[in-house]
This record gives C-alpha cells, structure tokens and sequence, in this order.
C-alpha cells in the first residue's frame, strides 16, 4: 500500500465543490489532483498507482456523461464517481452502464464519496494488475518460436503429443522436446496453467 | 334628443294655457265679488309665483302679460277695455310687470342652481366609484406583478437551486473533513482551519445567492431613482448564465454607451427585461436546428427617450395577433399563465413609456419598449 500511493482526480467547475472532495480525499491520506475542466485534466502529467477520476455531470461545454464516452472510446480506463446537482435514473442507467462506479447527487455524505472512491481504486487496483499480468505473458509469448507457438495453440485444445506430431506432420519426440521449451518459457507450472494463461492471451484454438 | 325637445314645448304650452286660464278666471272672480286692483293683484302675483315654480321662464312670461292685461281689461278705468287713463294706474300695472319679471327671474334662477347641484352631487358619485375602481385594479396590478415575479423565478428554481446546492455540498463535505482530523490522535489544527474557512467561505457564497433572490421576489414598494439603463440590463444577462449555459445561444449586446440615466424602479425595470429575454430564449428553444441568436440593444429613440430591444431567432409572431400578446391569459405556451407580457406593459406604461412587438428579420421576434428620460409620472 505504501509503494502505490492511489491518487485521485477530481473535475468540477465549482470551487467549492473542488476544495471540499479534495479536502475529503486527503483526509484519509490520500493523494489527490483538481482540475477545472476536462480539457485540463487531458493535459496533466501522467501519474503511477491506481488511481480514479470523480467527475461532475454538470460541466460548461462536454458534460460529464459525454467526457466518460469520450475516454472510453479513447482507450482511457479509469474508474469513475459521477457526483451531480439532480440525478435522474436515465442519467444514472446510462453512466452506470458505461462502467461507472458510484452516482452521488449533492450534498453526498462524505462517507458515501469514500467509499465510492475505496472502490473505484480497488477496481483501478485490479484492472491494473491485470494488464501488467497481461503484457508480462505477452513479453514470454514473445520468446517464443513459431514452432513453438503452434505447439502451444494444440496443446492448450488437449491434445496429446501423438496427435499433435500427427498434425503438425513431425515426430511425438520433437513435440515433447517442443513442449518443454514452451512450459519452461511461459514459466507454465502445469498444463491447466499454460491454458489459463492462452485464455488471458486470447490465443484462438485457428492458430 | 328632438323628441324630448318636442315634449319640452309641449309642456310650456300646457303649462302656459293652465296658467294663462288660471289668470283670467280668477280675475274675472275678482271683479264679479267686486274686489279692487290691490286684491286681484295680489291673487295675480301668487298665480305667477306658482307658476314659476312648477313651469318655466317663458309659460311664467306669458302668464305674467296675461296677467297685466286681465288686470287693465276689469280694474282699471275705462272698465272692458285695454285703455287706462289715470297715470297711477299705469304705473302700478307696471310695477305689478316688474315684481312678477323679477319673481320669475329669481323662481328661474333657483331652480336651474338646484338643477345644477343635484348634477353635480351623481357625478361626484360616479367619479368616487371610479376612483375606488381605480384603486382595486391597482391593487391587483400590484398583486399580479408579484405573482409574476414569483412566477418568474419559478422557471429560474432549477438554476437557483443549483447555485445554492454548490456551496452547500462543500459545507457538508469540509464539515467531515474537520471532524475526520479532529478525530485522529494529534489533530492537525492548521488542517481543520483550512476546511473551517472553506465552510465559513461557502456559507457566505450561499447567504449572497438567496439575498439576490430575496431582493427579486419581495414586496418590494415601488421606488423611483434615477438609474442606469445598461446596468440594470447587464445584471439581468447575468442572472440568465446558467440558463444560458444549460441551452448555448449566440448573445450578442449593443448597449449604446453614454445614455442617460432615467427614472425608473430598478426591480420592475429589470422584471421587465428578464421576462422579455426568458421568452425569447423559450421561443428559440422551439425554433428547432435554426440558428439561436439572443440580441439585447439599447440606445436613444428621441432626445428625451430611451429604448430597450430584445430580439430572437425563434418561430416570430403571427402578424395578425401582435396586440393580443400583451392582454392576460393569453399564451402560446404550454406552460405559460400569459401574465408575463401584460404585467410588462403595465410596468412600462408606469413608467411613461411604450412596450410593444414586431417580427425579426429573416426569423423571429423583437420586443422593444421606450422609457421617457424626464420625469413625467414623478408627481403621482
């Protein structure tokens, strides 16, 4: 917990508002950034350790709402608190369908917003750890040969070393040498682990 | 109006034959009971006085000659005849003409002033109902520009309410936040002043929203000071940004500089404006993919007026029915009561000006209204 010290991004046009989440968030001793506008919070200088963004629906220009579609469609995953002056359940569907975490009307209870935010960074916490697993294995699937590769693929559909010999036109021998090289590689403990890892690499059985 | 004339003849000419026979039978009884000219004259005169009093100037005339001549034909000598020769009886037949002209005269005179007051007194009447009428319809005049004005800021709460939740949602949120450190073991002391300020700060922000609101929806009495025009404009446009955040129009302003300042009740004055411009903005919000364009001018019309524009790009006015924008109840809005226009020109037309509509050019709407920049209504 010490090393990921979370940060959490606030957007609001309201100088109230923005000193008073911000106000909450560092009291529980974590670390927090204001920005007045989306535009503004695009150009901040990108920050390690999960974080989570509160988002104000009300916004001069983009509103909140089209500010989420926007990141996501720009690749950008954050976890987001909506917090907002009138919640109506349209607008409450329709952000919580693209994935937000919590929808606060104002005045929230400051508890409320924490706990909001205790989510928000442990879906960031997880996502994160996720995509660092990801790129590891992609970064050991990479060593891989081509041979290597397509062994793989068959192996992981559960096929014995006889039928995959058989298909990819070589002896059963070559394939268990074969295979070896791949678990050790993969850093695969056992059978069942290496398919786990290929569903986490979306390796299709075509390959 | 000749029918009544008509009557009136008739009845003098009744009046007068009544009198007239009256005269000449009493004489007539006069002379056979073997009465003197003293007797008959004074019988006479008393004729001629009822006479005057229930007819009029020229039956009592008429009966009067008669008078003179019945009393020369039976008491004077020669008897039966017009002729007189003693001289003192000339001269009393004529005194006995000129005691009944002035008696008639008076009798006249008196009746026309009775006439006259009696006159007087029902259009005294009818000018205090008037006035009392007057009074109840300012009474609700003032009533309706209050039920306007509450009406108005109806259609604002949405704004208003988000102006005031603001501050709010940081008072309760740096309230936690004290607390939270307030909690710990060794409380950060400088932490907690920071959000207590922040609280005190919001707290202000919130008081200084509903004072304006307060200074907008009061019983406000009527006040003439001499303000500007301009200003008066621009602190309305600013208590329309949410509502024109919330829907975007292109506002353009051409206030002339230097004008004058007018006489004018600052609140009304701006009530005025603020419902002309959240008319246009809810006219445009019907115009569809057009082009929104608010336009608010103001300059000098005359040397001694001062006008106000309000000029939309909505769906315009039926050309037809420009007048009847301005009576009450009537609206083309859904949700509208249609008091808003009417109360406008009656402010307005308090004030001494003129408020009325025109299209815009290629589409829409322009209110305009004058403002005298002397004092006219200051007396009243």
């Amino acid at each position: 917990m010490t090393e990921d010290r979370a940060t959490v991004f606030v957007i609001d046009d309201d100088v109230s508002v923005r000193d008073a989440i911000e106000g909450v968030v560092k009291s529980v001793g974590l670390r927090a950034q204001t920005f007045e506008s989306t535009q503004e919070f695009l150009s901040r200088s990108p920050s390690d350790g999960p974080n989570c963004l509160i988002l104000d629906v009300r916004l001069p220009g983009l509103s909140g709402l089209d500010f989420q579609h926007e990141l996501t469609r720009a690749n950008i995953s954050i976890p987001i608190v909506f917090v907002t002056g009138y919640g109506d359940i349209p607008m409450t569907v329709r952000a919580t369908k693209a994935g937000a975490i919590e929808f606060l009307t104002k005045p929230f209870r400051d508890q409320d917003l924490l706990d909001a935010i205790g989510r928000a960074l442990e879906t960031d916490r997880t996502a994160r750890l996720k995509r660092t697993e990801i790129s590891m294995l992609r970064q050991r699937f990479q060593t891989l040969t081509v041979r290597e590769c397509q062994v793989m693929a068959l192996v992981v559909t559960g096929k014995l070393n006889r039928e995959i010999a058989a298909e990819l036109g070589t002896v059963e021998i070559t394939v268990k040498v074969q295979r070896g090289h791949v678990m050790r590689k993969m850093q695969a403990e056992s059978v069942i682990d290496l398919v786990r890892m290929a569903e986490k690499l979306d390796i299709s059985v075509s390959k | 109006m000749l029918d009544s004339r008509k009557t009136n003849i008739v009845r003098v000419a009744v009046q007068g034959l009544f009198g007239c026979a009256a005269v000449v039978l009493l004489s007539l009884a006069c002379f056979r009971l073997g009465q003197n000219l003293a007797t008959a004259t004074c019988l006479l005169l008393g004729i001629i006085v009822l006479v005057s009093l229930w007819g009029s100037l020229p039956s009592s005339a008429v009966v009067s000659l008669v008078a003179v001549g019945c009393l020369d034909y039976y008491f004077t000598s020669p008897i039966f005849s017009l002729q007189i020769n003693d001289p003192f009886d000339s001269i009393a037949l004529a005194l006995f003409l000129v005691t009944s002209a002035v008696i008639t005269t008076l009798v006249s005179r008196l009746r026309n002033r009775t006439k006259q007051l009696a006159l007087s007194a029902t259009q005294l009447q009818d000018q205090i109902a008037e006035h009392m009428q007057t009074q109840e319809f300012l009474q609700q005049t003032q009533e309706l520009a209050r039920v306007n004005r509450v009406m108005l800021m109806g259609e604002m709460t949405a704004s208003i309410a988000h102006e005031v939740n603001q501050p709010l949602t940081g008072i309760v949120a740096n309230a936690g936040t004290c607390l939270r450190y307030l909690a710990a073991e060794i409380p950060d002391l400088e932490e907690v002043r920071q959000y207590l300020g922040y609280i005190a700060r919001d707290g202000k922000r919130a008081a200084e929203v509903i004072s304006r609101i307060r200074a907008l929806v009061n019983r406000v009495p009527e006040r003439r000071e001499r303000l500007d025009l301009n200003e008066s404009i621009f602190e309305v446009i600013a208590l329309t940004q949410t509502e024109l955040r919330r829907n975007p129009v292109d506002l353009q302003t051409n206030l002339a500089s230097g004008l004058p300042q007018i006489p004018a009740d600052r609140v009304q004055l701006q009530q005025v404006v603020l419902n002309l411009i959240v008319n246009a903005l809810e006219a445009m919000n019907e115009a569809g993919e057009r082009p929104r364009t608010l336009v608010v001018n103001s300059g000098t019309s005359t040397s001694n007026e001062v006008f106000v524009e309000v000029r939309d790009s909505g769906p315009g006015l039926d050309e037809a029915n420009l007048e009847r924008l301005f009576r009450s109840f009537y609206t083309t809005k859904a949700q509208g009561m249609g008091m808003g226009l009417s109360i406008s020109r009656l402010i307005v037309e308090a004030h001494g000006g003129r408020l009325w509509a025109t299209g815009n050019k290629p589409h829409g709407a322009v209110f305009r209204f004058t403002l005298p920049i002397q004092d006219d209504a200051a007396d009243d």
